[in-house]
């Protein structure tokens, strides 16, 4: 019975520490939805990237993590800008690309995009799995717990950056006016706010958020560019569920998801597991479309 | 029955079907055969989803679970305890991913644009996850030993080693799928596609029921790619998870955009040259051929939607003037 209990409290601390970075990783997502109405199906593969970047700047710079993190965040935001000139900006004729159609263009073209980048990616790493070494290697014992303190620093860095953006979105001009796009992009023009610069520097905060996702966990997670997809997946299914649009519906989600995904490796074994996203996903689309907390009331179904 | 067109079209058209009913006489190559013969099965595929989401305008991400449904289907049916005859067996296999497709996704028909995609995508990795899990998918090493086509004279071929009667028959199927499409894009039933892909809102005021004439173009959308799967599975003679990856989808989905989605040949083109164009970077550099893929999915969605028909409808109409 003990055991257990311990066995339930680890995976539940592994699926906070997993949701977490779901969290973050899902806020980009989502904050690039809400804007710019898109969603990115290379998000997953975003992540990777940043994971990569940092585990090459751990061998070649410095093993501190932070330095990893700092340039993986930098890299992705430049990364974000240049892919909202590639991809988007030749779409926008008129006003803005609110057009549906232009949705499902989007979505196919960060389709090839991921497609594109998870082979490149095979072929730079060249089969191999990349990891960094953890940087704090000591592990808290209570009872018969274990708690490794790198998950620890990993999950408080998560939960620092997105209070963070929360701060910006709250309390900064740029964050506010992102907010006002999001809300009415019509009008947020008309009062002045200049749509091109805050969509480029939403896709930058966007990538950035996975980046750094990626980047923190680099040193718990075996990084191979196959993952990518279905981490995309999974983040369209916790945007889905947590409301499009809505970050803090994207926080409590990714919470949900990494508890879920952990429960359910334990109960019904790995491979089984990885349902667990795409059912929640379906039942969304059947039982609430708009998700926890959608602010979006699109109508998605007839 | 008249097959509307311009005669060179037409005439473009029948020179193929010949060339290509020519060619097991004429290059005595199995390797070319087989690459015609992957051409064929990716053509039927590629068709399928072009009904869907180029006629009717619902995007779909998932044709591979389709793909798969067909090839799993139509193998473990031809084993025992079934032993059903593989002529049957591809029907099987196109049904029950046309049933098992519309059953479980009816829910997520009323959906509307990116939504259904994702929707087909959700759906497609689930389907992937049975079969890697499942056991009587025999997960990632895969179904094999099943029979394939019992030819009238000629018995039941190895088809890697004798691919003749193979590369007849698929390439029949290949024709057969593409006049039932056109048939069906060309009926009453067509016109609806076409009218839900234009404006879905103007259609369903008119008084069109769109939510059936999703279905029943789902329907005959995941029909076609079981068939297709099906006939994969006698062919390659082994049905292993991969039928289910992404990967399937996005190659049928870039064939079809770049020959020309909106039409029942621009498919079968893309098919054609994306298949060789893959076989082409064996060569060169196989790690590089998805890679090559990915891009021209990028290229094409946003500089030339229309693909290579649409390059050369601008073409020929600026010739005649």
């Amino acid at each position: 019975m003990q055991d257990l209990v311990s066995l339930f409290i680890n995976f539940l601390i592994v699926g906070i520490n997993l949701g977490t970075l779901y969290a973050l990783f899902a806020v980009g997502l989502t904050l690039l939805f809400g804007v710019l109405r898109v969603v990115n199906a290379a998000h997953g593969m975003l992540f990777l990237i940043g994971g990569y970047l940092s585990v090459l700047t751990s061998l070649v710079l410095s093993p501190n993590p932070f330095i990893g993190l700092v340039l993986a965040m930098t890299v992705c935001f430049i990364i974000g800008i240049l892919l909202y000139g590639t991809l988007i900006r030749p779409l926008r004729l008129r006003t803005g690309k609110l057009d549906p159609r232009d949705r499902e263009t989007v979505l196919v073209t960060t389709f090839g995009l991921s497609m594109f980048l998870e082979n490149m990616l095979l072929i730079i790493t060249g089969g191999r799995t990349w990891i960094s070494t953890e940087f704090f290697t000591q592990i808290f014992i209570i009872g018969s717990v274990r708690i490794a303190s790198q998950r620890v620093l990993i999950s408080l860095v998560a939960v620092f950056v997105t209070a963070f953006l929360w701060i910006f979105l709250s309390k900064t001009k740029s964050g506010l006016a992102i907010r006002a796009v999001s809300q009415d992009a019509d009008t947020a023009r008309a009062l002045g706010v200049n749509l091109g610069i805050i969509y480029s520097l939403t896709f930058g905060i966007s990538v950035m958020l996975s980046g750094a996702a990626g980047a923190l966990i680099s040193s718990v997670l075996a990084l191979y560019p196959t993952l990518g997809f279905g981490l995309s997946l999974r983040g369209i299914s916790i945007i889905l569920l947590g409301g499009l649009g809505s970050v803090s519906g994207s926080v409590v989600a990714g919470l949900i998801m990494g508890i879920s995904e952990s429960m359910a490796i334990w109960l019904i074994g790995a491979a089984w597991a990885d349902i667990v996203p795409f059912t929640i996903m379906l039942l969304v689309f059947v039982i609430r479309p708009s998700g926890l907390f959608g602010r979006w009331i699109e109508q998605a179904r007839e | 029955m008249r097959i509307t067109g311009s005669l060179p079209k037409k005439l473009t058209i029948v020179v193929c079907v010949v060339i290509l009913l020519l060619i097991p006489l004429l290059v005595r190559s199995g390797y070319v055969m087989d690459v015609l013969i992957l051409c064929f099965i990716y053509g039927i595929l590629s068709v399928s989803w072009d009904l869907l989401a180029g006629f009717a305008g619902q995007l779909s991400l998932g044709t591979a679970a389709f793909f798969a449904i067909g090839a799993y289907g139509s193998a473990i049916i031809s084993m025992p305890p079934y032993n059903l005859s593989p002529w049957f067996g591809m029907i099987v296999g196109g049904l029950l991913a046309a049933v098992i497709g519309l059953v479980l996704f009816l829910p997520s028909l009323r959906l509307r644009g990116v939504y259904f995609a994702l929707a087909s995508l959700g759906f497609a990795e689930i389907v992937s996850t049975i079969v890697y899990a499942a056991n009587v998918t025999a997960g990632a090493t895969g179904i094999w030993g099943y029979p394939t086509f019992n030819f009238p004279i000629i018995g039941t071929p190895i088809p890697i080693l004798s691919p003749e009667p193979y590369y007849y028959l698929y390439f029949t199927m290949l024709l057969v799928s593409a006049f039932l499409s056109y048939k069906v894009v060309k009926s009453k039933t067509g016109l609806c596609f076409k009218s839900i892909r234009e404006d879905e809102l103007l259609a369903r005021v008119m008084g069109m029921n769109t939510t059936y004439y999703k279905a029943v173009a789902f329907f005959i959308s995941s029909f076609l790619a079981g068939i297709a799967g099906g006939l994969f599975a006698y062919y390659v003679m082994v049905v292993t998870p991969s039928t289910a990856a992404a990967t399937v989808s996005v190659t049928a989905m870039v064939m079809a955009i770049v020959g020309g989605k909106g039409t029942i040949i621009g498919p079968i083109i893309g098919a054609f040259t994306i298949q060789i164009m893959l076989e082409a970077f064996l060569f060169v550099g196989p790690q590089y051929n998805y890679v090559f893929l990915g891009l021209l999915l990028i290229v094409f969605m946003l500089f030339l939607p229309n693909g290579i028909i649409g390059l050369l409808r601008k073409y020929l109409s600026s010739v005649r003037r």
